[in-house]
């Protein structure tokens, strides 16, 4: 079943945000991001969880606009979008403040959770179908 | 707590929220737990202080300092 959920989107100049929920109980604010393949988070999200950086189950480097920096993978036990459940799902973990984002939102939700049903932008009313 | 009475007993601050009600992405209204200018500070503090609630979040209540562009192409300024 298609489920239709609001995102913010305040222009051009500005991101698609969306709510998302990791773990049960740490609900945050992403930014949609169709050009990522893989959903990355901001470390002191996890921290807030009391997860440390020793529960890293590996690395990976990963490009991003202010060149090539390592990324810890972490495993959600889940991660709630739009009614879609995922579990043990894995995230790229950077911490946003040491790579200078100064954002108001928690991480990029990336391909890898926007692939797993077909979804619809409509930017008329700031809605994402997916389903 | 609204958002609106957050944002205005604490402006530029990040907020850590006890049982957030959302209005999709946005943040409506929830139960103050800490709050300050350090992410970190106010990140870490959630362990201690989420006893008893079912859902938290961390929020800033003011704007980005800087323009949220992302993705591999961004300005930069004018040249």
């Amino acid at each position: 079943m298609k489920k239709r959920t609001q995102f913010e989107w305040l222009g051009n100049q500005e991101l698609m945000i969306v709510q998302v929920k990791i773990n049960g109980e740490v609900e945050m604010r992403m930014a949609l991001d169709t050009g990522a393949t893989q959903t990355t988070i901001d470390l002191n999200m996890l921290l807030m969880e009391g997860i440390s950086l020793r529960e890293s189950v590996g690395q990976q480097a990963v490009e991003t606009a202010n060149g090539v920096v390592m990324a810890d993978i972490f495993l959600l036990s889940e991660l709630h979008f739009a009614g879609l459940t995922l579990h043990n799902f894995p995230v790229q973990v950077i911490d946003f403040i040491a790579h200078s984002v100064f954002s108001n939102y928690g991480g990029y939700l990336g391909l890898d959770v926007l692939a797993q049903k077909d979804f619809c932008i409509h930017f008329e009313d700031c809605s994402l179908t997916f389903g | 707590m609204t958002w609106e009475k957050i944002q205005k007993d604490f402006p530029n601050e990040w907020i850590l929220l006890g049982n957030p009600e959302w209005a999709g992405p946005r943040v409506v209204s929830g139960v103050v737990l800490f709050h300050g200018i350090d992410k970190r500070i106010v990140c870490m503090e959630a362990p201690a202080r989420r006893t008893g609630f079912k859902t938290i979040t961390a929020v800033f209540t003011g704007k980005s300092a800087v323009a949220s562009h992302s993705g591999l192409l961004r300005p930069i300024g004018k040249l």
